[in-house]
């Protein structure tokens, strides 16, 4: 099977996903998203997979949402903007459900949702060059359902920093906030990635599946419940005049006087 | 549109998702289940719709899931943890859908059929309808983590009482019990239905649907959680000696001889 935003490669045991829309830096798009999910339940029909990496294609792992697509400025009605929202979720919920261990291997921009699926996986590794911003709130926009992973891996205040303030860390400090598992040269990282499949494999299939999931449940217990209403604060925010004065401020470089609406 | 086992019927604000299957009583089989996924993302993108019904074609809303493809399917132990879980999903996405839901049973609702009902916002029964869940009596569990939608709208005592000895209930007792919204002669089903989505239609729709939201997020906040193991404890039953001998001893009266194994 083929699809138009990614690739899926590898050997039976240790798939790979491949984001595929480099010369954007692998922007997430509405089509990418759609991929993604069909990569996913194909997946999850493949019995004998028992870890898949998470990487991708070009300069980047993924520079966060695609900007252009939905109009700068949010114009679509509002119940299309919050659908949008939560079929994002879906997807944090179908890859952090995964049966094979999910490895993310980052280089490059890894900002706002390439975020959100790095937080999905199991496991991070980094190359020495990526950088990381959550930078939704820059632009005048909330999180989608990823705050609950961000938070089990680097704690609540170092969360508070990487959502609100939304500025761009290196590799060395996500390591050691914790949100990275190791940091390898940019040429190791995909064969570090392949070395932790390998010592996945070499456990027995039943007892790694099961626990994963206990812990992935008890880690993600609340967090179903508590981002329901992220697509409706997606929508509120979208549409907030300020965060379209956000954005308009990110193109022009002049500081925004803020309306408070 | 229409998949292999699926319908989906009508335009605009009232949508009918109809199960297809009726020479097999509408039994849930895998491509049902895949279906069903289909046609949810299918009913997102109709950022129109207010209000899914649905119901069954034939003579029987559901019957279960279906017996024969599961004797069939391989039965290793990842194999057999794939089927409740790609269930799972399925009725989590009809769960989590955006318009509210209307189940409109006639006849049976067994086993995967009454999950499938008590996975919608709301449920109106035939005065002929029947629900149960018998998978006590071939010797497994209710899987697909749908057990908690039934303790939430029966309370845990009523649901130890089907889930432990697997008889049919007949509608004035479901609702009684709080199954069913309403139960109306069977000729009347299908106006009954049409008249409580016309109520939901007058409501506005994004207040409708960031309550329906906000009250399953409530209360089915940990679901996911405690039943995160159920395809385990599926597993676990089925491939049981004593699962062996219910199966042996279905048709007749007689006392079991449990193993314990």
């Amino acid at each position: 099977m083929e699809w138009e935003t990614v690739r899926l490669e590898g050997t039976e045991a240790v798939r790979h996903i491949v984001l595929n829309r480099p010369r954007v830096h692998n922007a997430f798009n509405t089509r990418m998203l759609a991929d993604l999910l069909e990569v996913v339940a194909a997946i999850e029909d493949e019995p004998r997979c028992r870890a898949v990496i998470l990487r991708g294609e070009g300069p980047s792992f993924c520079a966060g949402a695609d900007l252009k697509e939905g109009g700068v400025n949010h114009t679509a009605p509002l119940i299309a903007l919050m659908r949008r929202a939560k079929h994002g979720k879906e997807l944090r919920y179908r890859l952090g459900n995964m049966v094979p261990v999910t490895i993310a291997a980052l280089h490059g921009h890894v900002i706002g949702r390439g975020v959100s699926l790095a937080g999905a996986c199991d496991f991070r590794i980094a190359a020495d060059d990526a950088k990381l911003a959550i930078s939704e709130v820059n632009v005048g926009l909330t999180i989608n359902g990823f705050f609950g992973d961000v938070v089990n891996l680097v704690g609540l205040g170092r969360a508070r920093e990487l959502f609100i303030l939304g500025e761009t860390h290196p590799a060395d400090r996500m390591l050691a906030w914790g949100f990275y598992d190791q940091v390898v040269p940019r040429a190791e990282l995909i064969p570090a990635a392949e070395a932790l499949a390998a010592r996945v494999e070499a456990q027995p299939p039943i007892p790694v599946q099961l626990t994963k999931q206990s812990i992935n449940a008890l880690a993600r217990s609340l967090d179903r419940a508590l981002s329901h209403a992220n697509p409706a604060e997606f929508g509120l925010s979208a549409r907030s005049t300020d965060g379209r004065l956000a954005r308009e401020a990110r193109r022009s470089g002049v500081p925004p006087v803020w309306r408070f609406e | 549109m229409e998949w292999e086992t699926l319908k989906l019927e009508g335009q605009g604000a009232i949508l009918h998702l109809v199960l297809n299957r009726p020479r097999a009583r509408n039994a849930v089989n895998q491509q049902m289940l895949r279906d069903l996924l289909a046609a949810c993302t299918a009913i997102e993108e109709r950022t129109d719709c207010q209000v899914v019904v649905l119901r069954g074609e034939g003579a029987t809303f559901c019957a279960g899931a279906d017996l024969k493809e599961g004797r069939e399917a391989p039965d290793t132990v990842t194999a057999t943890m794939q089927r409740p879980r790609l269930a799972a999903l399925a009725l989590q996405a009809l769960t989590d859908l955006a318009p509210v839901t209307i189940a409109a049973v006639q006849g049976h609702a067994i086993g995967g059929g009454c999950s499938l009902a008590s996975a919608c916002d709301f449920r109106i029964g035939a005065d002929t309808a029947q629900v149960a869940i018998r998978e006590i009596s071939l010797g497994f569990i209710l899987s697909w983590r749908s057990l908690p939608n039934l303790v939430h709208l029966v309370g845990a005592a009523h649901a130890r009482e089907m889930a432990l000895f697997g008889q049919m209930h007949d509608a004035a007792t479901m609702l009684r019990w709080g199954f069913f919204n309403q139960v109306v002669p069977e000729a009347e089903l299908a106006a009954a239905a049409q008249a409580l989505a016309d109520k939901v239609v007058r409501q506005p729709p994004i207040p409708v649907q960031l309550t329906k939201q906000s009250i399953n997020a409530l209360v089915k906040a940990l679901d996911g959680a405690v039943f995160h193991a159920d395809p385990a404890a599926y597993a676990l039953s089925r491939r049981s000696e004593d699962a062996r001998i219910a199966r042996e001893a279905f048709f007749d009266d007689g006392p079991r001889d449990w193993r314990f194994r």
